[in-house]
């Protein structure tokens, strides 16, 4: 059996919304474009579509053209292994097979995944990030009647709570760790972004009678064998106990840099976490690569349909197009910028994980073993020798969940670029034996 | 600052220095463990664990014996995963029957419990493998480990009392008396031992050590129940031949299958796509539900390796007070405590045990 193979001018990785407006762009200007995401459907995190939520009308009539274009090739279901070449990856299908893709230019938008820190019954069913849980609600899980608790720290956990409420759920509170006087004052600068104010009314009015409570803490879930009740801290420090059967947590968003292991960009290093490095046309250190949406840095759906947009417009050249795009992108910068100060997540703010509480879930390393020292002061700094003495990071995920933990609690997490990306199966990594003989001929 | 003096000096805090600083000590050597790095991150961290006895000749046999006699000698090692699987060379072609015979009675003969299984036993023994396959040659013996536990579990053993550990610091140079560090400093010890994996020919100049790049795969857990460390009769060939792949499949805890083993020159630590396929298809020919199991990650490591094939083990004759242990190729995570043995007992003028001569190192200079 050999890889299927793909060949475009144009590959775009992740279809959300920095790569479906890239892929309208490209498409426009006549480019053959492949479309590859991981979920069955185009969309990405924000404008993900399943049985529990079809596109609104005006987005279906915008890409649904463009998924049915003759130039474009979308690939859903495809999951990255590597990066075989600058130009040209190894994937697999959802079928188990192996695919390889190539074209001259590169685009990663491949986005951004929440950030669910350890604590007491973290591990317990019941249990997921506020973002799984909405993505669960859009994906047709009945989700009615059954009462939810979402805390941590971010706007995710409104854009979850009014599409949870939507669905039927009865969500008890958003648990925000933010101050209310911090929230307040975030409140009075977005009176200077009304489209975004009103966006945000909008999510609010969707579950008006959800209570949003600021200044709490997070301390454990409880429950025999599965979800009961969730523990937290109000503002005085006072214990409340809330009852419910779904928690769903989120701590900001980590950008899936993972997704250009192999591919030596430079990386941005003035966040918290890693992002790729772009210039003011969203092109990558390496030529041929451009990036754009979370994984240069996150900052919302609004722009990461900009910064698509410009990559695209980059590739083809048309300097008008661009300054407009530019103009409206460095808008979206500023708005965005307003909401990271605002939602910064301190140490402070994160969980109190037990000694026993599990961290590295893939290798059931617990707490104590991977941070002997105290949560915010771990012992051990320096990442390798934490993984080979504890086995932190080396299973499953391979750092990708643990790695980003370990870097909200200020250790320095490497990430790993050792392929694959994500566990693919055996058969598919061998092809790289036969792929590589012929890498040198033009494909058909 | 006054500077200190040891008896013994280690460079290199790979598997092979901390044996012997383990040694050394136990002997009452006040010594001093020295690398650039925390312990064991060197070719030690990349190895597959598998104890091995090979027997491509008399002293091979002698080394890998002494080395597994005095791993089992160690006791518990509670981080090293030990496991008793015992090797099963496999023979996939009629004209592999014949020599892997041979060298089995060999192996008895030597008092090595070892034992035929024809094509059937081997297909009882390990159901996964591909049918048709001829049989298989089973050494009992060998066992598994993961190295980078049982290194941090030997060193936890050293007292504290006659051992400096000292991982932050490189050795620039070996001067007559002293070593220099990369800080400028210098350290007296009576005498030094080079134990530095690939980098042993930079501080000895014409050490004939190479570089001999393997790459490795892991599934993830809860694949496989895989019994024995998985070889095929040819891996020897490509442990002497330098380049190439074989079918080298271990268990590990957790149902998880350690894949090996591939051999190319060169010491760059970048994967080499087509070697990498090649060995894994050279595995799934070999285990066939292999072909589905998700992998979790690959990577590669560099065996120094000598120009004929033994490692480098004694005195290093054109520096007074200087000894070398390296160019263990793919085997010294299971030579590591003989060589130990052998090298502090030239050290102290004292019987090794074995016959070190086919290891001396001077026979690079002649
Ligand atoms: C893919 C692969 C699979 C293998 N599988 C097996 C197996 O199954 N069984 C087996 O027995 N063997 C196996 N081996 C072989 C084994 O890993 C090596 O032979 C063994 O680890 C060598 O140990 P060492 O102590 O000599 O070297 P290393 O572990 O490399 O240690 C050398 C140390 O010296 C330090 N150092 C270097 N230069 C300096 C300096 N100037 N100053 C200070 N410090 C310095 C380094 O930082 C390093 O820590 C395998 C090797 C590879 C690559």
């Amino acid at each position: 059996m050999s890889a299927i193979r793909h060949q475009g001018d144009l590959l775009i990785l992740g279809a959300g919304p920095a790569g479906l407006s890239a892929a309208e762009v490209a498409l426009a200007f006549g480019m053959r474009v492949l479309l590859i995401d991981q979920q069955p459907a185009a969309g990405g995190q924000l404008w993900r579509q399943g049985a529990g939520s079809p596109w609104p009308r005006s987005r279906q009539q915008r890409f649904a053209p463009l998924l049915a274009h003759p130039n474009l090739r979308f690939l859903p279901g495809h999951q990255l292994a590597m990066w075989c070449d600058r130009d040209r990856a190894l994937l697999q299908n959802a079928q188990g097979e192996a695919v390889s893709v190539h074209a001259a230019q590169v685009l990663l938008a491949s986005g951004a995944r929440e950030l669910v820190p350890p604590f007491p019954g973290w591990t317990l069913p019941g249990v997921t990030g506020a973002g799984g849980l909405q993505a669960m609600a859009k994906g047709g899980v009945d989700l009615a009647g059954q009462s939810v608790v979402l805390t941590g720290s971010g706007p995710l956990l409104l854009a979850s709570a009014a599409t949870l409420s939507g669905s039927g759920a009865r969500v008890r509170g958003i648990f925000e760790m933010q101050s209310r006087r911090r929230m307040r004052a975030l409140a009075t600068r977005m009176l200077a972004y009304p489209r975004r104010l009103w966006e945000a009314l909008q999510l609010r009015r969707r579950c008006a009678r959800v209570p949003y409570e600021c200044g709490w803490r997070l301390l454990r879930a409880e429950g025999r064998g599965r979800l009961e009740a969730a523990l937290l801290a109000d503002p005085n420090g006072r214990e409340r106990r809330i009852a419910c059967n779904r928690l769903g947590v989120s701590f900001g968003l980590v950008p899936n840099v993972e997704s250009a292991a192999g591919l030596d960009l430079r990386m941005r290093s003035d966040r918290q976490f890693p992002a790729l490095w772009v210039d003011a046309e969203q092109r990558c250190s390496v030529s041929g690569i451009f990036a754009a949406g979370e994984i240069t840095g996150v900052g919302g759906g609004a722009l990461a349909e900009l910064e698509g947009r410009i990559a695209a417009l980059a590739m083809v050249d048309a300097p008008d197009q661009m300054r407009r795009a530019q103009r409206a992108r460095d808008a979206a910068l500023s708005f965005a910028k307003l909401i990271a100060e605002h939602f910064a997540c301190t140490p402070e703010m994160l969980p109190n994980p037990d000694p026993a509480t599990i961290f590295c879930r893939c290798e059931d390393v617990p707490w104590s073993a991977a941070l002997p020292g105290s949560h915010t002061d771990p012992a051990c700094k320096d990442w390798r020798s934490l993984k080979l003495a504890s086995r932190i990071g080396m299973g499953a995920c391979q750092g990708r969940i643990c790695g980003a933990i370990a870097r909200a609690y200020g250790l320095p997490a490497e990430i790993s670029s050792r392929p694959p990306v994500a566990p693919v199966a055996a058969a598919t990594l061998a092809q790289l034996e036969t792929l590589n003989e012929s890498a040198d001929q033009p494909l058909e | 600052m006054a500077a200190t003096t040891y008896d013994l000096a280690i460079v290199g805090a790979g598997m092979v220095g901390v044996c012997l600083a383990l040694d050394a000590t136990g002997a009452g050597l006040r010594t001093l463990l020295i690398d650039r790095q925390p312990p064991g991150q060197g070719a030690s961290a990349a190895a597959m664990g598998h104890l091995l006895i090979l027997d491509s000749d008399a002293d091979e046999l002698a080394l890998t014996r002494l080395g597994l006699r005095r791993w089992r000698e160690y006791g518990e090692l509670p981080a090293a995963q030990w496991n008793d699987a015992g090797t099963l060379w496999i023979a996939a072609a009629e004209n592999e029957i014949g020599p892997l015979q041979a060298r089995g009675e060999a192996l008895a003969k030597q008092g090595i419990a070892c034992q035929w299984l024809d094509g059937a036993a081997l297909a009882e023994a390990e159901p996964g493998l591909r049918p048709g396959l001829c049989g298989a040659l089973r050494v009992d013996g060998d066992a598994l480990i993961y190295p980078p536990g049982a290194l941090s579990d030997l060193l936890r053993r050293i007292p504290r009392d006659r051992l400096t550990l000292m991982n932050d610091r490189s050795v620039v140079q070996l001067e007559e008396q002293t070593l220099l560090l990369d800080d400028g400093s210098r350290i007296h010890a009576g005498q030094r031992v080079v134990c530095a994996g690939l980098h042993s020919a930079a501080l000895l100049p014409g050490l004939p050590v190479l570089p001999r790049k393997g790459h490795l795969a892991i599934t993830n857990r809860g694949q496989v129940q895989v019994r024995h460390a998985l070889v095929e009769a040819g891996y020897v060939a490509t442990t002497h031949s330098g380049s190439g792949v074989a079918c080298n499949l271990q268990p590990r805890p957790g149902g998880q299958l350690l894949i090996g083993a591939s051999r190319e020159l060169g010491d760059s630590r970048q994967i080499n796509q087509r070697l990498l396929g090649q060995m894994l298809a050279r595995a799934i020919g070999f285990y066939p539900t292999l072909a589905q199991m998700p992998l979790i990650r690959c990577w590669t490591g560099i065996r120094p390796t000598s120009a004929d094939g033994h490692p480098l083990i004694g005195r290093w004759p054109p520096l007074p007070n200087t000894w070398v242990a390296a160019g263990h190729e793919g085997l010294g995570i299971t030579t590591a405590p003989a060589t130990a043995q052998l090298l502090l007992a030239q050290l102290l003028g004292r019987p090794s045990g074995i016959d070190g001569a086919r290891f001396d190192p001077s026979r690079a200079l002649a």
